[in-house]
């Protein structure tokens, strides 16, 4: 008994990652960055997260963009060990081309890039919060 | 809800390109990607996800863009070329994993174990 049941089954890099997050009114939330894998009793690996944000595709990009991409997250957060966003397993209602939650995530903890290059980098230039003229 | 203090904890993209090798030491090739099996329990509204085994391939060669799960898949040519990178790829059930190395991504299996995609 290897605790796996009929179903569809799905390869993690081909199916979910870099997929769009959609939250339950249709809005994107962010790209499936990784997966969080925790260790059952039975050693089996089971996913209890989707993880997003510079943080996790630093590492995944490697090289110099991708311990760039870390670097700037890191000295640009306002946390001394900032974590990654997190979207636990349990708020996934539906996976098909995108993977599709229950309940609007938090804010705070789902920064996908673009909303964090929005709010640290685009947003400190001056004159980035001014109406135009 | 995060999960426990003592629950240990991974990524996938610890075990994307980790290397496969056989008990007596031999290389196999690396991990390419990861099937994902509904288990027994339900998480929310979705039932949880078992890692169910790996793709090993003998090559970085990317990902198979799905070829390996139809026929007939076209467009042919793209089929051809993917199939024919990866047509040492294997699946390797998880009970055959005899020991992750996390820390040197190294994956020691049961080699008899592996099947044709």
């Amino acid at each position: 008994m290897d605790g796996t049941v009929a179903g569809r089954r799905y390869d993690a890099a081909l199916n979910l990652l870099d997929r769009q997050i959609i939250d339950p009114d249709g809005g994107l939330v962010a790209n499936v960055d990784d997966l969080e894998l925790t260790e059952r009793d039975d050693g089996r690996l089971v996913v209890t997260a989707l993880l997003v944000g510079p943080g996790v595709l630093g590492p995944r990009l490697g090289g110099r963009l991708g311990h760039w991409t870390v670097a700037v997250w890191r000295r640009l957060c306002a946390e001394e060990n900032p974590k990654p966003g997190r979207i636990d397993a349990a708020d996934i209602s539906r996976i098909d081309s995108g993977v599709h939650l229950a309940a609007r995530p938090d804010d705070r903890g789902v920064d996908g890039l673009e909303r964090w290059v929005d709010e640290h980098l685009i947003g400190r230039i001056p004159g980035a919060t001014h109406e135009p003229e | 809800m995060s999960p426990s203090e003592a629950a240990v904890t991974h990524r996938i993209s610890d075990l994307l390109g980790a290397s496969v090798a056989a008990r007596d030491g031999r290389e196999i090739g690396h991990v390419n990607d990861l099937r994902l099996a509904p288990g027994q329990a339900v998480r929310g509204v979705h039932v949880e996800l078992v890692v169910e085994g790996l793709i090993v391939s003998d090559r970085h060669a990317g990902s198979m863009l799905g070829y390996d799960r139809r026929a007939e898949q076209g467009p042919w040519l793209v089929r051809a070329v993917v199939r024919r990178l990866h047509r040492n790829a294997r699946y390797l059930p998880w009970s055959a994993v005899d020991d992750m190395a996390w820390t040197d991504r190294r994956i020691t299996v049961d080699a008899d174990k592996l099947m044709p995609l």
